[in-house]
C-alpha cells in the first residue's frame, strides 16, 4: 500500500490508445523507404532498448520534442567538479552570494527538504535517475513531461511521497493555493497539483503540466502498445545518428511546422536582409527537413552538433549565393592575424545575393535595397553597387576582427576593434583602380561631412608594401583637437594584392591580412559553408580595455552607482576569464546540414 | 486654474515679505514637500520628516549647502566624458537624467535645469556631444552665481557659438541670431529693444567664432567701428554688449519673471509691480541668483495658494522626482526615450525658446503616456527602489510599516503629492489594493491621478 491516501478515481483506462496521428504528407517517398529500412534494422535495437526502457517507448505517438540525458547524476558530478564552476565560486562575488541572506533562505529550505528526504538531494537526483532523464513534448495537449527512472523502486516511492509531502507543507506555510490532490490511476500512484501531474509507476517517475499527458505515458508503461514515440517513422529515422552524448535531442519539425504560429519561421523566406545572408539556407531546412536533432556534450568543453535532413531539391534557386552550384561552397581558409578576437569565413557570393534580391524578399524590402543601391551607386562615384561593387567580388567572403592598434597619443576613450572584410575579386586589373577611385569617393563624402561638423578629416595616402597597394585615410589631428574621441578608432584602409581585396577598419589590420594572404598558396578553403572562432582571451582584452566605458553603460543602463556599476563589470570580466574560445562549423552535405559548436573552458 | 489668495498678487510687500515674519508661518509636511519638489525634484519621506523637524530656515540652509557638494562630479566624470565622445547626445542626455537622479545636489541640478530651459540649446544642431556636455558644466558652475559672468560665458560658448550660428557672424557679414536672441530670450523680452539695437549689438559680436571646437577671438573679422545702441555708443565688444544690456531697466524685471514662473507659479498673471521687488533684489545685489533664489523659496507667496500645488510637473520633474521619492533607479537610457515622448528631451529643447512648460505639458496623450511610464518605471526588471523591490521599500518606511491601507495612501498622498487627496479617490485607491501587500498597483494608481502631475 502506497503511503498516499488512495482513493479511486474513474478506473477506465484511457486506452484503446488514440490512433497513430496522420502524418502530414509531405515526407518525400525517399524518407518513407529510408523509414521502412530502418524500422526493419532498428527491431532488434529497439527490443534492446524496450529491455533499457527509453521512454521514448512510452511517450505517445504524438510527441514532437524528445530530449535524453542519459546519465544526469554522472553530468551533475562533472559540472559539480568542473574547474570553471569551482573557480566560479571561488570568485568574491559568489563567495557574496553565500553569505547573502537568499542565499541563507535557499540554504535552509535545502535543508527542510533534505530532512524530509532523509538524504542530500544531490543523492536523491543522481540515485533516482540512474536510468535517465527524459522531457518531451506532446502535440495533443500541448504537454510537456518531465521523466525520470531509478534503479531503486523502494527508494523511488519513499522520495517521492516524502516529496509530496514536502510540496504541501511548504504552499501551506506560504498560504499559496497549491491544491493538492491524491489520485490513483491504474497500477500509478499519483497527486495533482494545481494544475500538474506527479506520478509514480514503479521505477518511474513523471512530471507533467498535462495530465492526459501523463496518462497517456502510464497507459503505454502498463499496456506496452505500439502506438508510441518509438515507433514513429520519423523518430526511428532519427535513432540512426543516435549517440551516447549526455543530451540528445530531436524535434518533429513537420509537426512543428502545422502547429506553429510563426509563419515567417517556416516559409522558407525572411524579410531581414541581414539575416538572409548569414542563415539564408537555414530557412530552407526549417521549410523542408522532416526532423533536426541535436546532441549536446559536456565534459571540460561544450559541445554542441545539430543535425538535419536535407535534399538539394529543397534549395531555393535564389540560394545559390548561399549554398554554392550543387552546395559545393566551402568558406574560405580563417585568417588568423596577431591578436584576433573573432573570424567568421563563408562561402557567400554577395554579388548574386544582391541580384537575387527580387526573388528572396518581399516588395516593400526590394524597394529599400533599390534605394540603397541608388544612393550607394552616387557613393561608388557611379558604380552600379550590385552589379558593379559587390558583383566584382568572387564568391567567399571573411570578417576578421582584432585588438585595435592605436599611434601616438590619439588614443579614444571608447576603444573599438579594428575589423576587415576578406575577399577575392574576379577582374584584379579591371577593378583595383575602380575600387580605389570609388573608395577615395566615399572618404570625400566622409570629409564633407566631417567638415561641416567641425571633426578632423581624413588625409588619404597611398603606398606599396611588398607588392600590396593599399590605400589610406587617416584622420589628420592637429593640436588642441579634442581627445578621446570614438573617430580615432579608425584609419579606414582599402588593400590589393593580386585577386586579394582587404576593406579595413585600419592600417595595421590591412597590411598583416595582406600578409597572410599572400603565404597561401592557390585558394585554400575550409571544409565548412561558414566557420566562426571567438578567443576568450583577446575578448578579456577588449572587455578590459573599455572597462571604464561598460562602466558608464551599466550605470546607465541599470541605475547603478559606480560602484555598484563597475562590481558588475568585474564579474562579467571574471565570467569572461574562464572561457577560452568558441568556435562553430555550419556544413550542407548532399544528405545533411550539420552544425557543430564547441565551447572550450579554460583549465 | 484657481490660484486661491489671489490677494498677494495685488500686495506685492506682503507676497515677497519672508514667510516666517508672516503671521502665522506654518511649515508642516505639506509645505516642506511643496519646497523640495519645486527646488529639488521632490524630497523622501526623511527629508521631508527632517525638514519639518529642523525648520524652515535650517533646511533652506541645507539645501543652499548643496551648492558646495560636489561628490557627484567624481562619480559621473568619467562616465560623462565617455558617453560624449561621439556627435550623438542622446546618451548624454540620459547621463545627466541619471545624475539627476543619483545626485546629493538636487537643487543644483534644479536649478541647471532651469538655465538649460533659458539659454535653450539643441544637440541636434549642435552635433557635438562634447560641446554640449561643457555648456552643461557651464550652466551647472554658473547656476547660482552671478547673472552677467553666466551671460557672458554663454555667448562665448562652443555649443551656443554653432546653435545660433555666431561662428558666421562677421564684420562684413553680421549675424544678427544670438544679438536677437540675447536681449529677447535671454535678458530683456520683446518690446524692450529696436531691430537697430539688435544689428548693432550684432557687430560687437563679430569674429567671436570656433577653432579646433574652441572659443575663439578672430579679430580679422571683428568690426572695431564704433556701435550705438540702447542709448550709448562706443567702440563694444561681445561682453561690453551684455554689461550694457543688463544695465537695462527691463533686464532685472525679465530674469525675474522666468524665476518666479519657474519656482512660483505658470499661468499667474506676473504684473510688473508684483515683480518688482525681486527685480530690484537682482538690480541691488548685481544679478545674483543665489539671493534672488533664496528670497523666492523663503517668501511668504511661495507657501501660499498662489504657489502651491499651482505648476504642472515638466516630464523630467515627474520622473526625476517619482524615482527620488523611492530612492529608485532604473534604466535611464530608456527611461530618456521615454521622455522624449513626453516632450522634454534634455539638451534637446524644441527651439531656441525652450520649452514652454505649464499647461503646455498636458495633452490628451501626454497624460496617458505619464501614466503610462511611472507604471512602465514601476515594472520595469531594472528598477530597484534603495536596491531592494517596492515592497521592501515600503516594509523599510517607518511612516508605513504596519499601518491600515486608509492610512498608507493618506500619508503617501501627503508626501507626494502636491494638492490634498479627496476623500473618494483615496477611498477607491484602498479599494484597488492593499498598498501594503500590493504596493505596485497602490503607487501605479496614485502616480496616474491628475493631483500627481502637479508641482
Amino acid at each position: 500500500m502506497s503511503q498516499y491516501f488512495r482513493f479511486k478515481e474513474n478506473s477506465t483506462p484511457s486506452h484503446p490508445l488514440r490512433p497513430s496521428r496522420p502524418r502530414a504528407g509531405k515526407t518525400l517517398l525517399k524518407f518513407v523507404a529510408l523509414g521502412i529500412i530502418t524500422t526493419l534494422l532498428a527491431q532488434p535495437a529497439l527490443a534492446q532498448q524496450n529491455q533499457q526502457s527509453d521512454a521514448a517507448d512510452y511517450f505517445p505517438d504524438s510527441t514532437a520534442i524528445y530530449v535524453h540525458v542519459r546519465k544526469p547524476g554522472e553530468l551533475v558530478d562533472r559540472i559539480e567538479n568542473h574547474s570553471a564552476v569551482k573557480r566560479a565560486m571561488e570568485l568574491p562575488q559568489a563567495q557574496e552570494f553565500f553569505e547573502s541572506p537568499q542565499f541563507a533562505m535557499a540554504q535552509i529550505a535545502q535543508k527542510l527538504l533534505e530532512g524530509q528526504l532523509e538524504e542530500p538531494i544531490l543523492e536523491t537526483i543522481k540515485e533516482n535517475t540512474a536510468k535517465g532523464m527524459w522531457i518531451g513534448f506532446d502535440t495533443e495537449t500541448n504537454g510537456v513531461m518531465l521523466v525520470f527512472r531509478a534503479d531503486d523502486e523502494d527508494r523511488l516511492k519513499r522520495v517521492a511521497g516524502q516529496l509530496l509531502k514536502f510540496i504541501g507543507t511548504a504552499a501551506q506555510q506560504q498560504g499559496n493555493n497549491v491544491e493538492i490532490k491524491k489520485r490513483e490511476y491504474r497500477d500509478a500512484v499519483a497527486a495533482k497539483v494545481g494544475d500538474a501531474l506527479i506520478a509514480r509507476y514503479k521505477d518511474w517517475f513523471l512530471v507533467s503540466n498535462k495530465p492526459d499527458f501523463a496518462k497517456s505515458f502510464v497507459d503505454n508503461l502498463i499496456d506496452k502498445t505500439d502506438d508510441t514515440l518509438a515507433n514513429q517513422t520519423w523518430f526511428q529515422e532519427q535513432l540512426t545518428n543516435r549517440t551516447n552524448a549526455d543530451v540528445w535531442a530531436t524535434i518533429d519539425l513537420e509537426t512543428a511546422r502545422s502547429l506553429s504560429k510563426n509563419e515567417e519561421l517556416f516559409s522558407g523566406k525572411t524579410n531581414n536582409p541581414g539575416a538572409e545572408l548569414i542563415l539564408g539556407g537555414i530557412f530552407d531546412l526549417l521549410k523542408n527537413s522532416p526532423s533536426v536533432t541535436a546532441e549536446l556534450n559536456l565534459k571540460q568543453d561544450i559541445e554542441l552538433t545539430v543535425r538535419a535532413p536535407f535534399d538539394q531539391d529543397w534549395m531555393n534557386e535564389s540560394r545559390e549565393y548561399f549554398y554554392g552550384d550543387k552546395i559545393s561552397g566551402r568558406a574560405p581558409l580563417s585568417l588568423l592575424p596577431k591578436n584576433t578576437i573573432a573570424n567568421l569565413t563563408s562561402y557567400r557570393d554577395v554579388g548574386l545575393w544582391w541580384l537575387s534580391k527580387e526573388e528572396l524578399y518581399a516588395e516593400n524590402v526590394i524597394a529599400q535595397l533599390a534605394q540603397t543601391d541608388s544612393q550607394l551607386s552616387t557613393i561608388f562615384s557611379g558604380m552600379d553597387f550590385g552589379q558593379d561593387v559587390l558583383g566584382s567580388l568572387q564568391p567567399g567572403v571573411q570578417i576578421v576582427v582584432t585588438e585595435n592598434a592605436y599611434q601616438g597619443e590619439n588614443v579614444p576613450d571608447v576603444k573599438v576593434p579594428a575589423f576587415a572584410l576578406v575577399g577575392k575579386l574576379k577582374d584584379p586589373d579591371k577593378l583595383q583602380r575602380k575600387l580605389k577611385i570609388a573608395f577615395q569617393s566615399v572618404i570625400g563624402f566622409a570629409n564633407i561631412n566631417l567638415g561641416m561638423n567641425g571633426q578632423p578629416q581624413l588625409d588619404v595616402e597611398t603606398e606599396k608594401i611588398d607588392g600590396t597597394k593599399l590605400t589610406t585615410a587617416s584622420y589628420f589631428i592637429e593640436e588642441g583637437t579634442e581627445e578621446g574621441l570614438l573617430l580615432f578608432n579608425f584609419a579606414p584602409t582599402i588593400a590589393f594584392a593580386g585577386e586579394d581585396l582587404v576593406i579595413s577598419s585600419n592600417r595595421e589590420l590591412a597590411v598583416e591580412l595582406a600578409t597572410l594572404l599572400k603565404q597561401q598558396s592557390g585558394n585554400p578553403t575550409e571544409a565548412a559553408n561558414t566557420k566562426m572562432m571567438l578567443d576568450g582571451k583577446m575578448l578579456h582584452q577588449i572587455l578590459q580595455d573599455n572597462i571604464e566605458s561598460l562602466i558608464a553603460q551599466n550605470m546607465l543602463e541599470e541605475g547603478n552607482d559606480r560602484d555598484a556599476a563597475s562590481a558588475e563589470i568585474q564579474l562579467l570580466l571574471s565570467i569572461v576569464k574562464l572561457f577560452r574560445d568558441a568556435k562553430a562549423e555550419y556544413k550542407v552535405e548532399p544528405e545533411q546540414m550539420k552544425l557543430d559548436v564547441q565551447i572550450r573552458i579554460n583549465e | 486654474m484657481n490660484h486661491g489668495n489671489l490677494d498677494l498678487l495685488n500686495q506685492p510687500d506682503l507676497a515677497w515679505k519672508p514667510y516666517l515674519e508672516t503671521k502665522q508661518p506654518d511649515f508642516g509636511i505639506r509645505q516642506a514637500a511643496h519646497l523640495f519638489r519645486r527646488a529639488a525634484f521632490g524630497g523622501t519621506i526623511d527629508e521631508i520628516d527632517n525638514a519639518v523637524a529642523k525648520g524652515l530656515e535650517s533646511t533652506i540652509n541645507d539645501l543652499f549647502a548643496q551648492i558646495e557638494d560636489d561628490s557627484i562630479d567624481k562619480e559621473m566624470e568619467t562616465a560623462a566624458r565617455l558617453v560624449s565622445g561621439s556627435a550623438d547626445a542622446r546618451q548624454l542626455a540620459a547621463w545627466w537624467l541619471l545624475r539627476m537622479v543619483r545626485t546629493n545636489s538636487p537643487f543644483v541640478e534644479k536649478v541647471t535645469l532651469f538655465w538649460h530651459g533659458h539659454f535653450a540649446t539643441g544637440a541636434e544642431k549642435v552635433n557635438n556631444a562634447r560641446a554640449m556636455f561643457r555648456q552643461n558644466q557651464l550652466l551647472r558652475k554658473h547656476a547660482f552665481g552671478k547673472f552677467e559672468p553666466l551671460v557672458k560665458d554663454i555667448s562665448s560658448d562652443v555649443a551656443m557659438l554653432v546653435y545660433l550660428d555666431s561662428e558666421e557672424n562677421r564684420r562684413t557679414r553680421p549675424n544678427e541670431n544670438y544679438a536677437r536672441e540675447l536681449m529677447e530670450l535671454f535678458c530683456l523680452g520683446p518690446g524692450n529693444y529696436s531691430e537697430e539695437d539688435i544689428k548693432e549689438i550684432a557687430r560687437c559680436f563679430t569674429g567671436w567664432t570656433i577653432r579646433k571646437n574652441q572659443f575663439r577671438f578672430n579679430e580679422h573679422h571683428h568690426d572695431k567701428n564704433t556701435k550705438a545702441f540702447l542709448g550709448v555708443s562706443g567702440n563694444y565688444d561681445g561682453n561690453d554688449a551684455v554689461s550694457i544690456v543688463l544695465k537695462q531697466p527691463a533686464a532685472p524685471r525679465f530674469i525675474a519673471k522666468k524665476l518666479i514662473r519657474y519656482f512660483v507659479a505658470d499661468e499667474i498673471e506676473l504684473t510688473d509691480r508684483f515683480v518688482q521687488p525681486v527685480a530690484d533684489r537682482l538690480r541691488e545685489t548685481d544679478f545674483d541668483i543665489r539671493d534672488t533664489i533664496r528670497m523666492i523659496l523663503t517668501s511668504h507667496v511661495f507657501y501660499s495658494p498662489v504657489a502651491m500645488g499651482h505648476k504642472i510637473k515638466s516630464p523630467v520633474e515627474l520622473t526625476v522626482g517619482f524615482l527620488r521619492f523611492f530612492e529608485a533607479t532604473t534604466n535611464v537610457t530608456l527611461l530618456t526615450n521615454r521622455i522624449a515622448d513626453l516632450g522634454q528631451l534634455p539638451l534637446y529643447p524644441p527651439n531656441v525658446k525652450g520649452w514652454n512648460g505649464g499647461k503646455t505639458w498636458i495633452n490628451a496623450s501626454t497624460i496617458l503616456g505619464r501614466a503610462n511610464l511611472t507604471a512602465d518605471i514601476l515594472r520595469h526588471n531594472k528598477t530597484k527602489f534603495a536596491d531592494g523591490s517596492l515592497k521592501q521599500w515600503f516594509n523599510s518606511q517607518a511612516r508605513l510599516r504596519g499601518q491600515s491601507s486608509e492610512a498608507i495612501v493618506e500619508t503617501m498622498a501627503s508626501y507626494l503629492l502636491a494638492t490634498k487627496l479627496s476623500e473618494s479617490t483615496a477611498e477607491s485607491i484602498v479599494g484597488l489594493a492593499n498598498p501594503a501587500d500590493q504596493p505596485l498597483e497602490s503607487v501605479s494608481a496614485m502616480a496616474a491621478l491628475p493631483e500627481f502631475q502637479l508641482n
